[in-house]
């Protein structure tokens, strides 16, 4: 079978547009794969395209006049990508980091060697080049944000903690000290945990999509438990397990791990402590809320067992742009982890029948 | 999640050679099963004409068919193609907003000229801005693609 090789793009050629140029463009912006990179450009072998699997490959044509048409279409794109560039270059200054971020997602937005990246190996983006990032951010829209809230207002941790939220990170929990691959994972909001599963401080991813104005780039996490039996007003209280401020992060650093905490224990406020609950206890909710911080925080005091977090977050200037939520019940793992924390035996509640009806 | 019950003809050849009692049985299930292909039985099957042109009917409507073609392209094709497209936008934007921008510049010009007009002579804007109410006469032919069969009529008399 033969086919008509379109070279183009090679390095022997004389005019090379904005695309080819790597020296002010970062290196990722280039196709991953080198095969699929010469494949896109130059044709495919005679063997026909590598990345299909090996019994379709050779009954593949492509449509007619793709290539011809495909060069033509990558020369009137690159042409316009060229002059957002220079428009760039000339407005630098005019722009705000938000229009800067804009103008930057045209420039590459249609380049073809980015689409492929986005499409082939979208788990190992450079999280720096803002048109990777809106394509994170439109991937985590269509999906995970719509999954964290809508989790967030079936368990009520939307108003029972916060009155509510604008997400605007993505956030992340995985439990690394797991090893079952159940657990390993990272948790999708709401799920029910065992107490096993969550005894060691979790590891946090905090995405940001975009640049934020007059940002300080410091963040607060804090980890409540709204479900703390409160026998004198026979209700329910809320308990803080886990305090962070000042942690700073960016679009590249955005985990926090712990390690990372050993290394900077200034940056704990109050150490993890996981949600146990007592026996007959209703299912307990572990809200998970993150905070942009407007300055530094010092010399801040948590009262850990009455812990009222809109006080909190008003009190240090702290804007709530993500959350998280998984829920725990008393199981046979909670005894030795309340051993392991060095706290008594649980108390043992009476048990609420028919606070649910049967079916 | 796709799940598909699918007996293959070997599987079905061994499993009939080991437990020869059950052959029929494998057969049937295996059409049953079957995916893809329109088996059609006489007993169970359509043998009427009419019955027959309803099932086509029928089937010309259905959901599958009015399904857009899914595009069989290896990934390299499929960017060339989305890139192809994106150029075909951006080239369609562009001479979008050539047209605006000509529309734009003539109803400056037309505007400026109006306003020069206003200063040098109101009458004359005055004249420029009336409108006549214009009709087309009564005895014209009304204007169509094709000349008549009958081109000319020659005893037709003024009014």
């Amino acid at each position: 079978m033969s086919r008509p090789v379109a070279r183009f793009l090679s390095s022997t050629s004389k005019a090379r547009g904005v695309w080819s140029e790597y020296a002010a463009r970062p290196s990722s912006l280039q196709l991953v794969d080198k095969t699929a990179r010469n494949e896109l450009f130059e044709g495919f072998s005679a063997s026909g395209p590598s990345s299909m699997k090996s019994n379709n490959k050779h009954n593949y044509t492509s449509p007619e006049l793709l290539d011809d048409t495909f060069k033509s279409a990558y020369e009137i794109l690159e042409q316009d990508a060229a002059r957002q560039y220079k428009f760039i270059e000339q407005n630098k200054d005019k722009l705000s980091a938000k229009q800067l971020e804009k103008a930057m997602v045209k420039t590459e937005q249609y380049n073809p060697e980015v689409m492929y990246n986005t499409r082939e190996f979208a788990d190992c983006l450079d999280r720096s080049v803002p048109v990777y990032r809106k394509f994170l951010k439109e991937k985590w829209e269509s999906y995970g944000q719509m999954i964290t809230m809508q989790r967030l207002e079936q368990l009520h941790v939307i108003p029972d903690t916060l009155p509510t939220l604008a997400p605007e990170t993505e956030v992340n929990v995985k439990f690394g000290h797991n090893d079952e691959a159940e657990f390993a994972d990272w948790v999708v909001p709401g799920t029910r945990l065992p107490a096993f599963a969550v005894s060691k401080p979790p590891t946090i991813e905090i995405q940001e999509f975009e640049p934020v104005e007059n940002g300080t780039g410091l963040y607060t996490v804090l980890v409540v438990n709204p479900d703390v039996p409160d026998l004198s007003c026979n209700g329910y209280s809320t308990a803080l397990h886990y305090a962070l401020v000042n942690v700073p992060l960016d679009f590249v650093n955005n985990t926090i791990t712990p390690l990372s905490l050993v290394e900077h224990p200034e940056r704990v406020l109050k150490p993890y402590m996981p949600l146990l609950p007592e026996k007959n206890v209703p299912t307990q909710r572990a809200c998970l809320w993150v905070f942009r911080q407007g300055h530094e925080l010092k010399d801040v005091g948590v009262s850990e067992s009455q812990f009222d977090i809109r006080a909190f977050a008003e009190e240090n200037q702290l804007h709530a742009v993500g959350a998280h939520v998984w829920r725990q019940d008393y199981d046979r793992s909670t005894n030795s982890v309340r051993a392991e924390y060095g706290l008594e035996k649980g108390r043992v509640f009476d048990q609420i029948r028919n606070a649910e009806p049967l079916l | 999640m796709k799940i598909s019950v699918q007996i293959n003809p070997p599987s079905i050849l061994c499993s009939s050679i080991m437990f020869a009692a059950r052959k029929t049985n494998l057969a049937a299930v295996a059409r049953t099963f079957a995916r893809g292909k329109k088996i059609q039985n006489k007993k169970q099957g359509v043998n009427n004409a009419s019955t027959q042109k309803v099932v086509n009917q029928l089937s010309a409507l259905s959901a599958t068919k009015k399904q857009p073609k899914l595009l069989k392209l290896c990934p390299e094709d499929l960017i060339k193609h989305k890139t192809i497209t994106n150029a075909w936008n951006v080239f369609q934007r562009k001479q979008r907003t050539k047209e605006a921008e000509i529309l734009a510049k003539q109803y400056e010009s037309i505007k400026d000229a109006m306003t020069e007009l206003k200063e040098l002579s109101p009458e004359l804007f005055e004249a420029a801005l009336k409108k006549e109410r214009k009709f087309f006469p009564l005895e014209y032919r009304v204007p169509v693609d094709y000349p008549p069969r009958n081109p000319w009529n020659y005893q037709v008399k003024k009014l």
